[in-house]
């Protein structure tokens, strides 16, 4: 079972696939990922697919709607996911 | 794209593929390399034909019977060819109907089936097939237009509205994608001798000596397959005409 550590640090990897530009910078678990790290809606999108392929289940629909109160912060999508 | 998914062949998705400049582009796709997965609507043992004319060239297809107008068919095949191949590198969407009629004369019903074969076909492809674009992080989508765009012939609305649609889609995918490693652009065909130019081949007249000639399908293939290359990266979101320089031929006065 990886341990939390190692599940953010595949997502900041994924992040960075996702958005080249932001590689090698540092991603904290409360960045927004909108507002503070500049992904777009297809970004997003891609993000979720990378995360559903390698991290576990996420659901994008789900965790769009509850936006207002996670505010789509890096560590919101590992709080939506149940791992495979 | 990775170097393991560089080395593998890329697997191309041609609708319309069983006859005329679709047949043409998937044997070239194939001799170049490409897995290609063919798309038919009726013309069944005209698909078989050029699948098996790619085998015996030594080259891999594959032929799958869907209308490209029907969203249920156009997820069907792409799960298809995702399952077999893990991968769509390249879209072709190739598949169009030609209706021609008067505007006064064209009905509600014909009006919709053009620019849902041909407008609507071409957003259904390409929307089943972005996630595995965005996924591998490389794509090329080749759609098709016409010269009747920019200089339609009388009875042409459907298919020339249909196909002024193509390349606006084309633009607005070029522009949401483009930074994805997605490039979209669309051929634009002349006059190309195939079964579907066959019942309008009169109105649009024969070869010229003094004007450019009827094309061939190969050559439309040939722009096709740079289009499908990593060759053509920094192309993006443009209409490229094929027309043996029809467009741009003043017509001769009498005289």
């Amino acid at each position: 079972m990886p341990t939390d550590t190692v599940v953010f640090d595949q997502l900041v990897k994924l992040i960075f696939e996702v958005k080249p530009g932001l590689a090698g910078s540092e991603v904290l678990p409360e960045d927004s990922l909108v507002d503070g790290l500049g992904l777009d809606s297809l970004d997003i999108l891609q993000l979720s697919r990378k995360v559903n392929r390698d991290l576990g289940f996420f659901d994008l629909d789900e965790w769009g709607e509850a936006a207002d109160s996670h505010g789509r912060t890096v560590s919101s999508i590992l709080d939506a996911l149940e791992p495979a | 794209m990775t170097t393991a998914a560089a080395q593998q062949p890329r697997v191309a998705l041609v609708t319309g593929g069983s006859r005329g400049i679709g047949a043409a582009l998937c044997r070239r796709l194939a001799a170049d390399g490409l897995t290609v997965h063919l798309v038919y609507r009726d013309a069944e043992a005209a698909a078989k034909e050029v699948v098996d004319g790619i085998h015996a060239a030594g080259g891999t297809a594959v032929a799958h019977r869907a209308d490209v107008a029907e969203e249920d068919g156009v997820r069907s095949v792409t799960e298809a060819v995702l399952s077999a191949e893990g991968a769509i590198h390249v879209l072709v969407n190739n598949a169009g109907v030609i209706d021609d009629k008067l505007v006064l004369l064209t009905s509600v019903a014909r009006w919709e089936r053009v620019l849902r074969v041909n407008l609507t076909g071409t957003f259904l492809m390409a929307r089943a097939v972005l996630p595995a674009m965005l996924d591998q992080g490389w794509g090329r989508i080749i759609n098709f237009s016409s010269n009747s765009v920019r200089i339609p012939g009388a009875g042409q609305c459907a298919y020339a509205a249909s196909k002024g649609g193509v390349e606006a889609l084309t633009r607005v995918l070029a522009v949401e994608l483009g930074r994805k490693g997605i490039r979209v652009n669309t051929v634009a065909p002349g006059r190309v001798r195939t079964d579907m130019t066959g019942p309008v081949a009169d109105k649009l007249g024969g070869d010229d000596a003094a004007g450019p000639r009827w094309g061939l399908p190969e050559d439309i293939a040939g722009l096709v397959a740079f289009l499908a290359s990593d060759e053509s990266d920094y192309i993006q979101g443009q209409t490229i005409t094929a027309d043996g320089g029809r467009l741009v031929t003043r017509p001769r006065g009498k005289g």
